[in-house]
């Protein structure tokens, strides 16, 4: 594949298609000197006496001494060389490492799922049409949710006086994207040697073409980016780049979609790993929700699940290069909290009745001090009402934010330090951390999507008429 | 020295003070708790709740500097 | 598995519960300012509802955290 592209790339443009061949070369040797050493050490490790154990360490320092001299020379005189193209490079030492992304995602996959398809084979079995009921109802919330989005999404981004009044991100982030807009016109050739570095620390993003300095808040280039990059004048990738948190929010949605309609299609009796998994989750999420709902639960579940799974799908969608989580910025989320601070609203009105809610409101006075303290009471619980979707939203901005942040600090170091050609030899580690700090995103991004589900089913709970409520209510009203 | 300038210098001080006054809290809070546990396994429920909430209590503060600011930064233009 | 399960749910909801209470806590004053200074700006009375919004922020902060602590200690 690599010889192919560099044939193509050759009388073009020579010295594009030396750099690819030389980043793919670097790559390649890196990779295959790491997986030597790698076997060299776990077979010291298995190995059980002493002498062998000791010639293998011995192999293992020349190895890695090897390694050292030839990759990181390698780099080193690569970025000496003077007619080196750094994008073609990036992609070079890039491509095989997308190929083993890749690879290993096809990997891990079946066999997440498999580990969770034992655990699920216990539970899963007795309600399955009933988590295939909550996927069908889920599938058309999914559908619901961005058009519900699109509403706000739309009046912040077409709007600026508008998002100026609404939300102080939102000013910062237009402000961003027009900065980016003039500044990526007539700066397109020699910002492309600075900044397409930022691609190596993250070892998987191949293409990269600008990354925001100053303006607003910093973030990694994605494909859009690097559409209105290159076509400025389209309206339709401008209004996409104006949009970009709406495009991802889409897709996010419409990945979900297929995903959902892959697995209802092959709802097969014994089920496979991937719908295996996908009851898994919604099982377990029945059992957490079951607990606080109880009889109310087949009402309110598809929506708590069509929120999960779609800033689920949100967060993690920010993990694959090229891409962005839409979730990191306060527009998308304070949309989903308004959303949800809907339902929970309407819900609390149909479920207490117009009366129910006025007293509920009113925090339920029940005696003389009660009635006094009521013009006091109503601020204080409608404030209460409407900090829970600020802080829902502020948290999971804050936390897919700052994650986002952080890797593109690290990105940024590692950038930095491959400019300056002597400090190349950091890189290597920085991708390391990097990618460690990937992992935490994950994490990161599965337990947000948790939380915000399960505070929305809270927040369910304080609505429904329950009478161990009215009693806590009623005596804490004295 | 104008505004701009000084609240450019006073919001990462600020900010860090913040981080560094939760942290000494959190980790009061932490070494009392884990004390707590250790000296009477039996009521580490209760001891994890309290914990936990006490952590609430404390973040409150750094979340308030957070937001501060973040209001703050978007008048140095 | 089945012993382990309601432990493991209870513990999964405290754990959202409770870390929710940071943010209500700081940021209900927060709201209730912002609001005040809406209403302030609408009925012309300039820092008087900022203030005693502010000041039933922080009440209302206070109770839904109390709240939270109830929900989250409720056993089942």
């Amino acid at each position: 594949m690599s010889a192919v592209f560099a044939a193509i790339w050759l009388p073009a443009n020579p010295n594009a298609a030396l750099s690819l061949a030389a980043g793919q070369i670097l790559s390649a040797t890196n990779f295959f000197f790491l997986a030597r050493l790698v076997k060299l050490f776990t077979g010291a490790r298995l190995a059980g006496d002493r002498g062998t154990a000791e010639s293998m360490r011995g192999k293992g320092l020349l190895l890695g001494a090897a390694k050292l001299a030839v990759v990181y020379g390698g780099a080193f005189a690569v970025t000496q060389w003077r007619g080196i193209e750094f994008l073609p490079l990036m992609l070079g030492l890039s491509m095989p490492l997308l190929a083993i992304f890749l690879k290993s995602i096809m990997l891990a996959l079946p066999a997440g799922a498999a580990k969770l398809s034992r655990r699920a084979t216990s539970t899963a079995s007795p309600s399955g049409s009933q988590a295939k009921l909550a996927a069908t109802i889920l599938l058309v919330g999914a559908l619901a949710l961005p058009l519900a989005l699109l509403g706000p999404g739309r009046a912040f981004a077409n709007d600026p006086p508008a998002a100026a009044t609404t939300s102080e991100a939102a000013t910062t982030t237009d402000a961003g994207t027009t900065h980016d807009a003039t500044e990526a016109g007539h700066a397109e050739g020699d910002a492309a040697a600075t900044t397409a570095t930022a691609a190596e620390g993250h070892g998987e993003a191949a293409h990269a073409e600008g990354e925001h300095e100053g303006g607003g808040e910093a973030h990694l280039p994605n494909w859009v980016t690097i559409a209105n990059d290159y076509a400025p004048n389209n309206p339709v990738v401008r209004w996409m780049h104006a949009n970009e948190y709406l495009v991802f929010a889409w897709l996010a949605g419409i990945v979900f979609l297929v995903l959902v309609k892959v697995v209802m299609k092959r709802s097969a009796p014994v089920p496979g790993q991937l719908q295996n998994a996908i009851e898994w989750i919604v099982e377990s999420m029945e059992d957490v929700c079951g607990g606080m709902l109880g009889k109310h639960l087949p009402k309110y579940f598809p929506f708590i699940m069509a929120i999960f799974f779609y800033i689920l799908f949100m967060n993690l969608i920010g993990i694959v290069p090229g891409f962005k989580s839409s979730t990191s910025t306060v527009d998308v989320t304070l949309a989903l909290a308004l959303v949800t601070f809907l339902s929970v609203q309407v819900s609390g009105m149909i479920n207490l009745g117009p009366l129910g809610y006025l007293d509920h409101l009113a925090g339920s006075p029940r005696d003389v001090i009660g009635f006094c303290m009521l013009p006091v009471m109503i601020p204080v619980h409608v404030l209460g009402e409407l900090v829970k979707p600020v802080s829902l939203s502020c948290r999971l901005f804050g936390n897919i934010f700052g994650e986002d942040t952080l890797i593109v600090v690290f990105v940024g170091v590692a950038a930095f330090c491959l400019k300056a050609s002597l400090l190349a030899l950091a890189v290597p580690p920085m991708a390391g951390i990097t990618a460690l700090f990937m992992l935490l995103q994950t994490l990161t991004a599965i337990v947000q999507a948790l939380i915000f589900s399960l505070l929305t089913t809270v927040y369910l709970y304080m609505m429904i008429p329950h009478e161990s409520h009215a009693h806590e209510e009623g005596g804490h009203a004295h | 020295m104008n505004f701009a300038a000084t609240l450019g210098l006073a919001l990462p001080i600020g900010i860090g003070l913040a981080a560094i006054g939760s942290g000494i809290g959190l980790g009061f809070m932490g070494r009392g708790a884990m004390e707590a546990m250790g000296r009477q396994p039996e009521v580490l429920p209760k001891i994890q709740v309290a914990m936990i909430i006490g952590f609430g209590f404390i973040e409150a503060l750094t979340i308030y500097a957070f937001v501060t600011m973040f209001i703050l930064s978007g008048k140095i233009q | 598995m089945t012993e382990q399960k309601p432990n493991k749910v209870t513990g999964w909801r405290q754990i959202g519960v409770l870390s929710a209470i940071p943010f209500i806590l700081a940021l209900a004053p927060i709201v209730g300012y912002f609001l005040g200074t809406l209403l302030d700006k609408k009925f012309r009375t300039a820092p008087w509802l900022s203030y005693v919004l502010l000041g039933l922020g922080f009440v209302a902060g206070v109770r839904e955290t109390i709240n939270l602590v109830k929900l989250a200690q409720r056993e089942d």
